[in-house]
């Protein structure tokens, strides 16, 4: 069983503009996915149509194995958790504890049993002691931090990060990402697919898929994918570091190639 | 004329439970037409303190001289309030959230109008900015709501620009765009300053601090603890550590390889460019 199959998926929001152009992909279960594109490159709307906020024009999606349709939403939303951009947008309670509890009562979990969950998944996310704390008084990573709690209390099986740090402050940005390795260490199984334009995020995931103008236009291992650097440059994308200082000293009659990582750069270049 | 903090504090939300010293005795100088950068982590007060510039804040003590304007503390009423408005603009965090008008152009409008101009100047203005900040003619009618994220940013900051301040305070300007998408936005600010306007940026991105900023001021607690040109401040290794503040990746790179021998000028490195050619000089001269 796969995760995601997409197979021919085409949406636009308006008639003259497609944003997704026939699109394929498949995602295995229990690996970590990042999905990197520009603004406007289509990458949210296929993070929306994945959990059915958006319906598709064309083609289909299947989150193990059910249909992408109205008839099986609530199976899809049992499945998959999403984490949003904005942390104000997604906070629901008056409190961290009443935020973590909303989609548990929306299942109907005993009260005994919320509980014990509340108390888990807000140790797990370190806010185990702002637990009566509200929303204003928490900064943008630690309501992330609290939005990552409350979808991971639900126990899906499939978590998609749609540009969770894009509006956080470095800091906060380290939190989530540390956070989120540890997850996927405690419970290897959970499908893990990050939308960003943060590169850095990009090589915590083992696979790395480019959307350009609501295609895939490279599909790998980070490494490899990275290895297109004049094509990622030309569509304004990042690259590395590593790739771009060898690239640049590379045009200046110095070669890196087969320097690997950046202390090896350093002694290269001191020799 | 400039900007200038003398010794001023400001008291959030004072006699409750949450009341908090946002700002302890700041005393600042910020010249006319610098670029200036303000750094530090969140809650270390440099939304607060921008935010007295125009006045959205008076201070709880002390006062805030802007140009001829002076928020003062325990002062009813600020002189000209509205003048000062416009003199010093002032653009939120994530500004495409205030976008309301039917259509970009009305939006960008809006600003000069509630300000007095006619509906013929205002609209000249706003077009003016518009094509300023790059947003095509062929966007005006639309409504704002249509535009892509990037897109909306840049009528939202127009919308200030159309009011020509003398002064510009940005809230991290470039949150949340993609890397294209922010530097477009630096090059359009760096413009504005080389026209004359002072520019006043907080930022968490210390690679544009070092790129485009004359001068760096830190905070920590509500207070400034250092303010400094950014090359000088990222060899400041004991302040970097304080207030854990993570330099460009060109300085910490650059600074390995001093480390190991190679002969750089950490002042000369700017951005990506300058780093390479920096480099390239070290190992020719060798």
């Amino acid at each position: 069983m796969k995760a995601i199959e997409i197979e021919n998926l085409s949406f636009s929001y308006t008639k003259d503009q497609e944003v997704l152009k026939q699109l394929n992909l498949e995602i295995e279960l229990g690996s970590h996915v990042c999905i990197i594109g520009h603004n406007g490159s289509g990458k949210s709307t296929l993070a929306k149509l994945i959990i059915g906020l958006l319906e598709a024009k064309s083609g289909s999606i299947k989150v193990m194995e059910n249909e992408v349709n109205e008839k099986n939403i609530h199976t899809i939303r049992e499945k998959v958790g999403i984490v949003f951009q904005n942390p104000d947008n997604q906070f629901i309670g008056s409190t961290v504890r009443d935020d973590i509890a909303f989609g548990l009562e929306n299942r109907r979990i005993p009260q005994e049993k919320m509980d014990d969950v509340i108390d888990e998944f807000s140790k797990k996310v370190g806010m185990f002691d702002f637990l009566d704390q509200e929303p204003s008084n928490l900064s943008g990573g630690q309501k992330q931090r609290v939005a990552l709690a409350g979808v991971l209390a639900m126990n899906p099986d499939i978590l998609i990060l749609d540009e969770a740090t894009a509006m956080l402050d470095p800091k906060g940005r380290k939190e989530i990402l540390t956070l989120v390795s540890k997850m996927k260490n405690d419970n290897p199984n959970l499908t893990i697919i990050s939308i960003t334009h943060d590169i850095e995020e990009a090589y915590l995931a083992s696979r790395v898929v480019v959307l350009s103008d609501g295609k895939i236009m490279f599909d790998g291992i980070p490494n490899e994918v990275f290895s297109h650097y004049e094509e990622l440059l030309n569509i304004d994308l990042d690259i590395p570091f590593l790739v771009r200082l060898k690239r640049e000293l590379k045009n200046k009659g110095i070669d890196l190639d087969d320097a690997f990582n950046e202390e090896e750069a350093v002694r290269r270049l001191c020799q | 004329m400039s900007v200038k903090f003398e010794n001023v504090s400001f008291l959030y939300l004072p006699k409750t439970p949450f009341e908090h010293l946002a700002l302890d005795g700041i005393d600042l100088e910020i010249l006319d037409g610098t670029f200036t950068a303000i750094i530090g982590h969140t809650g270390s007060g440099k939304s607060t303190l921008v935010q007295h510039i125009n006045a959205l804040l008076r201070p709880s003590k002390g006062k805030v001289l802007v140009g001829d304007y002076v928020i003062a503390a325990n002062e009813k009423k600020v002189n000209k309030l509205q003048e000062l408005r416009k003199y010093a603009g002032l653009v939120f965090q994530f500004p495409e959230y205030q976008l309301f008008e039917e259509t970009v152009l009305k939006d960008v409008a809006f600003g000069p109008k509630n300000f007095k101009d006619s509906e013929q100047v205002a609209l000249e203005k706003a077009k003016k900015a518009l094509s300023l900040v790059g947003i095509e003619e062929a966007l005006f009618d639309k409504s704002p709501f249509e535009l892509s994220g990037g897109q909306k940013r840049r009528v939202a900051i127009a919308g200030i620009i159309a009011l020509e301040p003398q002064i510009l305070v940005l809230d991290e300007p470039t949150a949340g765009l993609d890397p294209q998408g922010a530097k477009e936005m630096m090059s359009l600010f760096k413009t504005i300053n080389e026209r004359g306007t002072t520019v006043i940026m907080i930022t968490h991105d210390m690679d544009n601090v070092l790129k485009y900023c004359d001068r760096a001021v830190v905070m920590k607690d509500g207070k400034i603890v250092k303010i400094e040109q950014p090359s000088e401040l990222f060899k400041d290794e004991e302040l970097l550590k304080e207030i854990s503040l993570e330099e460009p990746h060109i300085i910490s790179f650059a600074k390995k390889l001093i480390a190991s021998g190679m002969n750089l000028e950490l002042n000369d490195i700017k951005d990506f460019d300058s780093f390479i050619a920096q480099i390239g000089k070290a190992r020719s001269v060798k």
